[in-house]
């Protein structure tokens, strides 16, 4: 059975229909990219998964539903959301951040072994790690970003377009220590990316969202082979 | 020389408890960006409920602990029940929602206990204490140490516990909290509570001084904005530090210039509050928005 298995899923804000009913699916220890052109709901897929939109349709996590729950709880369900532009908790250290992002966990021991395991990953952090977070670059906000919702051991990690504004060897950077990160953990992840030729190498899966629906899928493999796909939709 | 110090002395405690005040209304603004008007209504039917208590034949301790805490369920009540439905509105609607409040406390606790003048017991004894020639009293040096004591306490909470950092979070970005399993709602009710207990304790220690009466913290409350304006509106810091000077000042002016006396003093913190907005809007300690995209 999937990890997350989501059917018929609609999102609207106010007037506006966003997702016109998607189906898809992430199974354990897949990484899953959601790829498309602005506007095409990508956004809103990941923030419907988080109750920050409203919905309908269903979306079962481990056997249980997401929808229509608030947003703590779903995170507290080990659904870790990096959201676009990073939520940087811009006044707090770069070690509160990190600290904030295990909140809902009770093992304080395990939760400083984790800190220093985020600093491994990211040594840059480390070195800033008393620093305010807002002060930091825009690659180190989204490495912090990252490691925060790493923090709360999640079986489940969303990520909202990692590459936003990032210089592309920042970027490139980025994508091969959460491959590494990933690999280790086994992590399962659903990765929102308009930079789609990143987001297939580093995928195992995608899904292309155009106008708020499944436009295609498949392998990510496959994806990147074909070149008329590759022009018509991803525009590379 | 030494009548100078004296009234330095009692302008920090009279300062400490429009700081007490000052903080409460920090303590909302900055987890919610509303200027709670009601502030100084709520911590006088606080202080009418601890005098209830005590002509109730409870202990003057025990009746201020218990109003303590009363004070603050309530204030998580107000915020859950009333304030959370106007949250992320027009601030005008907020303005206008703790504006009623005042109003309707103000009444409620005329039409409960009535609105003559009563006598509140003092916390501390009325002995002074004698130090280089110059009188302290014993109420403006207990004022300050509770004061003191109380900052301390919320610097614990929120820089070394894990509901305070939350809280701090809470504050500074609702969402992203939410994000990482922070109940927001809680947080804010906390800080209501929070804030309620602080301003139930101001009242309680400025009763003693003036006499209990539904407009007990009419004049307070102004001082306290002053405070709150000098200092920062978003700073803890700046608010005890606002109050301090705020209380100093007063006192100065009250003593020193012969026109103002005790009946003009309320002019200082208006001309204060005049100033800072024109200088420094930001106040003396207050965040002006900076970010690094």
């Amino acid at each position: 059975m999937s990890l997350l298995e989501v059917k018929d899923l609609r999102a609207s804000y106010g007037q506006v229909r966003v997702l016109e009913g998607i189906d898809f699916s992430v199974e354990r220890g897949q990484k899953v990219a959601m790829l498309g052109p602005n506007g095409a709901g990508k956004t809103t897929v990941l923030r419907a998964l988080s109750g920050m939109v409203r919905t309908s349709g269903t979306a079962d996590f481990d056997g249980a539903s997401l929808l229509r729950r608030p947003t703590a709880e779903i995170a507290r369900r080990g659904v870790a959301h990096v959201p676009e532009g990073r939520g940087t908790f811009s006044s707090l250290s770069v070690t509160e951040n990190l600290k904030l992002g295990a909140y809902a966990r009770r093992d304080g021991a395990g939760v400083r072994d984790d800190i220093e395991r985020c600093y491994g990953w990211f040594p840059r952090l480390q070195e800033r790690r008393r620093q305010q977070a807002g002060n930091l670059s825009g690659g180190e906000q989204q490495m912090l970003a990252v490691a925060r919702a790493l923090m709360s051991r999640p079986r489940l990690l969303l990520l909202d377009e990692p590459s936003l504004g990032l210089a592309p060897i920042v970027t490139r950077a980025l994508f091969e220590v959460l491959g590494d990160i990933c690999a280790e953990e086994e992590m399962t992840v659903l990765l929102v990316e308009q930079n789609a030729r990143l987001a297939l190498e580093f995928a195992d899966h995608a899904y292309v969202l155009e106008s708020g629906r499944i436009a295609l899928s498949g392998e990510a493999d496959r994806i990147k082979g074909d070149d008329e796909v590759r022009r018509s939709y991803l525009g590379y | 020389m030494e009548r100078f110090v004296q009234v330095i002395v009692d302008g920090v405690a009279t300062g400490s408890i429009y700081a007490a005040v000052a903080l409460a209304l920090v303590l909302i603004y900055r987890s919610t960006t509303i200027v709670n008007f009601a502030q100084g209504e709520m911590a006088m039917f606080s202080t009418f409920v601890a005098w209830g208590l005590y002509e109730g034949g409870v202990p003057l301790g025990l009746a201020v602990l218990t109003t303590l805490v009363l004070s603050f369920l309530a204030g998580m009540a107000i915020e859950r029940g009333l304030i959370r439905h106007f949250e992320g509105g027009e601030t005008l609607t907020l303005v206008i929602v703790t504006l009623g409040m005042f109003i309707l406390l103000n009444s409620l606790a005329g039409w409960i206990w009535g609105f003559e003048n009563r006598g509140f017991p003092s916390l501390f004894s009325d002995d002074s204490l004698t130090l280089g020639g110059v009188r302290l009293s014993v109420e403006s040096l207990g004022i300050v140490a509770v004061l003191l004591a109380v900052v301390g306490l919320l610097f614990l909470l929120f820089q070394r516990t894990k509901v305070g950092l939350a809280m701090r979070a809470a504050a500074i970005n609702p969402d992203s909290s939410a994000l990482v399993g922070v109940r927001v709602g809680h947080m804010l009710m906390l800080g209501w509570g929070l804030a309620a207990a602080l301003g139930a304790l101001a009242g309680i220690l400025v009763a003693p001084r003036l006499f209990l009466d539904v407009n007990l913290m009419g004049s307070v409350l102004i001082y306290a904005f002053a405070a709150a304006a000098l200092g920062g509106f978003d700073s803890a810091l700046g608010a005890v530090v606002g109050g301090w000077i705020i209380g100093v000042s007063e006192n100065l002016a009250g003593t020193y210039v012969d026109f103002i006396g005790a009946d003009l003093k309320i002019l200082v913190p208006l001309g204060i509050i005049f100033v800072v907005l024109l200088v420094r809007p930001s106040g003396l300690f207050g965040t002006r928005e900076v970010a690094r995209a």
